[in-house]
């Protein structure tokens, strides 16, 4: 079962790094959703469901932490696990997301094992959409 | 050695592991750079709370579109992402300094600003920069980087 995934940041060229290192993990994914913020993430997730989303903290229109707490509120989106991928590296800050429901933080620069190690900690060694 | 005496080494050590670990681009510091050749490319971000403070980096066009092929893996120059490169390197590396020269308080980062510069005008800006490093790229590729004050607040 291949996994699918949304990748959340406005920056492109962010994105293509993240998928980068998604593929160079060696996990099986089977589509990867993009969106440039928040606000696009969520009329996507609630059109196509994903195993996993990796957000940005820092966006325009819409944050990673306010796109979280939407998600919190819909009966839908409540269950999927977001993973904050991002530079701060201020201890409260992180602390302050995992208590707000994010469920893993991935700090840059990263390396691929890190997103193994996430994905299948979050979702098990075979877990994926079928 | 107090934080602003200590911030050129910031810079340069911040800058030096983002490059190598983001975008496999391995630079040294250097005090006597040469000049730029061609239109350059700025990314700026601040932010506030304690040690508030603006971060710019600065590097030349062509050398901007190779960092975005180097950050995603891909051999061709990408033009069309020069500046989200640049910017984002910008983004991974002021998560560090900020934490650094804050003392681990929390701060609120903004969002990379990025436009393209002339020499001269760089030149100008690079002079009244409170702190200020150059780095130059094993091929020989020059990326400056400073570092100033912001006003108390200043974020975005």
């Amino acid at each position: 079962m291949s996994y699918r995934v949304a990748i959340v940041d406005d920056s492109a060229t962010q994105r293509s790094m993240v998928r980068k290192a998604i593929g160079m993990a060696g996990l099986d994914v089977g589509e990867v959703l993009e969106a440039a913020n928040g606000r696009e993430a969520l009329e996507i997730l609630r059109r196509d469901w994903v195993d996993v989303v990796f957000a940005d903290i820092n966006m325009p229109e819409m944050t990673g932490v306010e796109m979280v707490a939407h998600m919190a509120r819909d009966g839908l989106l409540a269950s999927v696990p977001v993973v904050m991928v991002s530079s701060s590296r201020n201890p409260a800050e992180i602390e302050a997301l995992l208590a707000s429901g994010v469920r893993a933080y991935v700090q840059k620069p990263f390396r691929p094992e890190t997103f193994r190690d996430v994905i299948e900690r979050l979702l098990g060694p075979t877990g994926g959409h079928p | 050695m107090s934080a602003a005496a200590a911030c050129p080494q910031l810079l340069a050590d911040t800058f030096l592991h983002v490059l190598e670990e983001a975008a496999f681009v391995f630079a040294e510091p250097t005090g006597s750079p040469g000049p730029f050749g061609g239109e350059l490319v700025e990314a700026t971000l601040a932010w506030s709370g304690p040690g508030a403070a603006e971060l710019r980096v600065v590097v030349e066009r062509g050398f901007a579109a190779a960092l975005a092929a180097s950050l995603v893996g891909e051999d061709e120059p990408d033009h069309a992402r020069a500046g989200d490169a640049v910017g984002e390197l910008l983004n991974i590396a002021a998560g560090t300094v900020a934490h650094v020269l804050s003392g681990g308080a929390e701060t609120q980062l903004g969002v990379p600003r990025v436009r393209a510069l002339a020499q001269e005008a760089w030149t100008a800006e690079r002079d009244v920069a409170q702190h200020a490093v150059s780095l130059l790229e094993e091929h020989g590729h020059r990326i400056d980087v400073t570092l100033s004050e912001a006003e108390a607040g200043a974020a975005r």
